[in-house]
């Protein structure tokens, strides 16, 4: 076909003369070209929009009405994630946006919706919790917990690998996680250190659900077999475009336990046919040679779960779980140490913030050891040194009755008013000493649990679930809200062994009050404390800063008892 | 041609090609955002982070002084024009250098050579190739045109001044008939 300068009326030439650069397109769309080629029109339109996208707006940060952006946390291929703040809810989130060159694109569009959609189905403490989706101008975004900690290939390029056993725990997380998106028949797909994130306090979160897929019934089997993943972590069948199902995230989360216990891959970075051939063949450095000092038992499994075939893997993340928690059961003596880590200045998040979270109503094997950084309890955490037990926390929920009668969990700075009730819903695996502390905005402290004339006492029968602070004279008691104003924190502590230097921090004068009596004729302990009169912002921040050498002490208690495992959470509420 | 142009893009081209680097210097300014702008739409999705539009900016600037005696000065709109193509074949040299030797971060991303650009992404890859291949097809005045239009993103101002039309009002024109006849060929399957 020969191009021919296309002619237009008069008319059509004027009306073409007075259109923008911006309504060319539109105008000559109203010119007789019939209809194919008015389709075709609007397709270059869109071509050049994009363009203008790609060439625009590349760092235009998002501007979503009720959400100030604080700080970019980092961006990938698809979208940036920023710190922000809800204004309404007065609480800090991560938002992440799609990027504003694939704002057009509706694969784009919709990859990024269907992680929502992933995300608002799963509801589990080792996964991301979503709060919304928005749409404003031409943008999107997701609305999630804000993480503050690291990714995991972050933390191991850092500190060196981890022991067997630490390892063993990351992975138990993480098939608690997978479980949950598997019983709904999602397959994440992409399962990799740097998408399993370590809170600081020590919780264990999978994200980015955005490669997730369907696998039951009814869904799309080109979208199953499409290949979809990160190179070293993607498993046989992914490689060869096979359909994927639970067994192609064991495989990768088998890849993360090499990676976190051996610090580098199977397979060493060459192009991308090598790679894939090799995985295919299964050619994988074996983890004994880097690790030989990786406790016996542990290598198998991971060995288990990188198997060629599917049928020769776990066949399930509980069977993997259940897998890592005889290894980690049998640890009778103190795991392998790994390499030494490198020092940390500044504590264990130096790159602090990466996306989101404070999840409620955890159930999961806590990692032993504490919170809130100091290379000496990381080193603590992950040496593998310590108590030859592991404390693990089954449930640990603040919750808060309702009219309804039934209880609801609370979660990082959620609203608390007053007459709240609030309650504790923790169980152990083993016997354990907890603490239930308060604190207010005037740094004021209390301790709330264990209480003079209650039943339930340290230590804690594991195995069976209590609601702290339980009867006392016989009757259920609860903690409440007496009074409105400012920002309290409920900090829980879990130790295998009595705190006993906790008694003598309570016992210090204006530091930790232990409350003293309880109303028996009432149907609740009420809290001295939690009565605080409105704060001003710098008030917040001394009260703030004040748990934080409160934790610190904790820690220096904890690390004076050798083998006192600790598990501590620190809810924030808002007492508005 | 009249006087004024000489002292834009092709008086530039002319000294540049005879060794003057200030010329140089200031036609690579000169062409910088339109170029960058290209550049943005092509990235693959997958060199995102490995490569970024600068990169490929120098490059092609890089590539295009050092074959300059290849190109004939004419117009900013032709020199443009042939920036373009040299991005494509640096976006495709990167891409093959990537596919061999993928650094090992690269890795633990979704793979590169699989990442359509931006402007693909955006419109799809089925969409993509019509426009390409319906470019190929356009007389290189009107491609020309449509590259400015869509691609760079100018006004008609500025294209009639990199096209050397008499007036805004024409580019308009130009930019409209090749709109149309490169909608008309879109819509005709490959090989008729």
């Amino acid at each position: 076909m020969c191009p021919q300068e296309a002619e237009f009326t008069r008319e059509e030439e004027e009306r073409l003369s007075r259109s923008s650069r911006a309504d060319l397109v539109k105008t000559l769309s109203c010119t007789p070209i019939g209809a194919r080629t008015a389709r075709q029109l609007e397709e270059v339109e869109r071509i050049r929009l994009a363009f203008e996208s790609a060439g625009a707006g590349k760092e235009a940060p998002p501007d979503f009405p009720g959400y100030v952006v604080i700080e970019k946390l980092g961006q990938g291929g698809f979208g940036a994630v920023y710190r922000a703040r809800d204004e309404k809810l007065g609480r800090e989130v991560a938002l992440k946006v799609l990027l504003p060159r694939l704002q057009l694109s509706e694969a784009a569009r919709e990859r990024f919706l269907k992680e929502a959609r992933a995300l608002a189905l799963l509801r589990h403490p080792n996964i991301l919790t979503i709060h919304a989706v928005l749409e404003h101008r031409g943008r999107i975004g997701l609305v999630t917990e804000f993480i503050d900690g690291q990714p995991f290939n972050d933390l191991i390029s850092q500190r060196g690998p981890l022991s067997a056993r630490e390892a063993a725990q990351v992975g138990v997380e993480v098939c608690r996680a997978l479980a949950a998106a598997h019983a709904l028949q999602l397959i994440h797909r992409d399962v990799k250190s740097a998408n399993i994130l370590r809170e600081r306090g020590g919780r264990i979160v999978l994200t980015d659900f955005g490669l997730g897929v369907f696998v039951g019934a009814g869904s799309n089997p080109e979208e199953r077999m499409k290949v979809a993943g990160s190179p070293l972590f993607m498993a046989p069948e992914q490689v060869r475009g096979g359909e994927v199902d639970a067994r192609t995230d064991i495989y990768a989360l088998g890849i993360v336990l090499y990676h976190l216990s051996a610090g580098t891959y199977p397979v060493e970075p060459c192009d991308l046919e090598e790679l894939f051939s090799k995985i295919k063949a299964g050619a994988l450095k074996p983890l004994r040679d880097l690790r030989p000092d990786l406790a016996g038992e542990f290598v198998p499994l991971v060995q288990k779960a990188l198997a060629v075939e599917p049928a020769q893997r776990y066949q399930s993340a509980g069977e993997f779980e259940r897998a890592l928690l005889d290894f980690l059961a049998g640890e009778g003596a103190p795991a392998s140490r790994a390499a030494p880590y490198r020092a940390m200045p500044g504590g264990l998040s130096r790159r602090p913030k990466i996306l989101l979270a404070f999840m409620g109503g955890l159930a999961a094997l806590i990692l032993a050891a504490a919170i809130l950084g100091g290379s000496g309890l990381w080193s603590r955490l992950f040496n593998g040194s310590g108590s030859a037990r592991l404390l693990e926390v089954r449930a640990a929920a603040l919750k808060r009755d309702t009219a309804s009668g039934k209880a609801e969990a609370l979660f990082e700075g959620d609203r608390v008013r007053k007459d709240d009730q609030l309650f504790f819903e923790f169980e152990a695996g083993q016997d354990c000493h907890v603490y239930v502390l308060n604190e207010d905005a005037r740094g004021s402290r209390n301790l709330l649990f264990p209480c003079a004339g209650g039943a339930l006492k340290n230590p804690l029968p594991g195995g069976k679930r209590h609601e702290l602070p339980g009867l006392v004279g016989g009757q259920k008691h609860r903690w409440a809200i007496d009074t409105a104003g400012g920002q309290e924190w409920i900090i829980v502590i879990a130790s295998l062994k009595p705190l006993d230097r906790l008694g003598e921090l309570a016992a210090a004068p204006a530091e930790l009050a232990v409350y003293p009596e309880v109303k028996a004729e009432a149907l609740q302990v009420v809290v001295r404390g939690m009565t605080v009169a409105p704060q001003k912002k710098e008030a917040v921040l001394s009260g703030s800063a004040r748990l934080e050498t409160l934790i610190e002490e904790l820690k220096s208690a904890a690390g004076a008892e050798p083998g006192a495992d600790l598990w501590i959470r620190k809810i924030p509420l808002a007492n508005p | 041609m009249p006087d004024f142009t000489l002292s834009t893009t092709a008086a530039l081209l002319l000294s540049a090609k005879a060794g003057d680097e200030r010329s140089r210097n200031s036609l690579a300014e000169r062409c910088m955002p339109r170029l960058r702008r290209m550049a943005s739409g092509r990235v693959p999705r997958g060199m995102a982070g490995q490569v970024e539009a600068e990169d490929l900016v120098q490059e092609t600037l890089l590539r295009a002084f050092s074959h300059l005696d290849k190109f004939e000065p004419r117009c900013e709109g032709a020199f443009l024009y042939y920036l373009r193509r040299i991005l494509m074949n640096v976006i495709h040299d990167l891409g093959r250098k990537v596919q061999r030797a993928p650094p090992a971060a690269a890795l633990e991303e979704e793979p590169s050579s699989l990442g359509p650009s931006p402007v693909e992404d955006a419109v799809g890859a089925e969409t993509w190739e019509r426009y390409r291949r319906a470019l190929s097809g356009l007389t290189e005045a009107q491609a020309q045109a449509v590259v400015l239009f869509v691609e760079c993103g100018m006004d008609f101002q500025d294209i009639a001044a990199a096209l050397e039309s008499p007036s805004a009002n024409a580019a308009r024109m130009v930019v409209a008939r090749g709109l149309k006849r490169l909608s008309e060929l879109m819509h005709v399957p490959p090989g008729s």
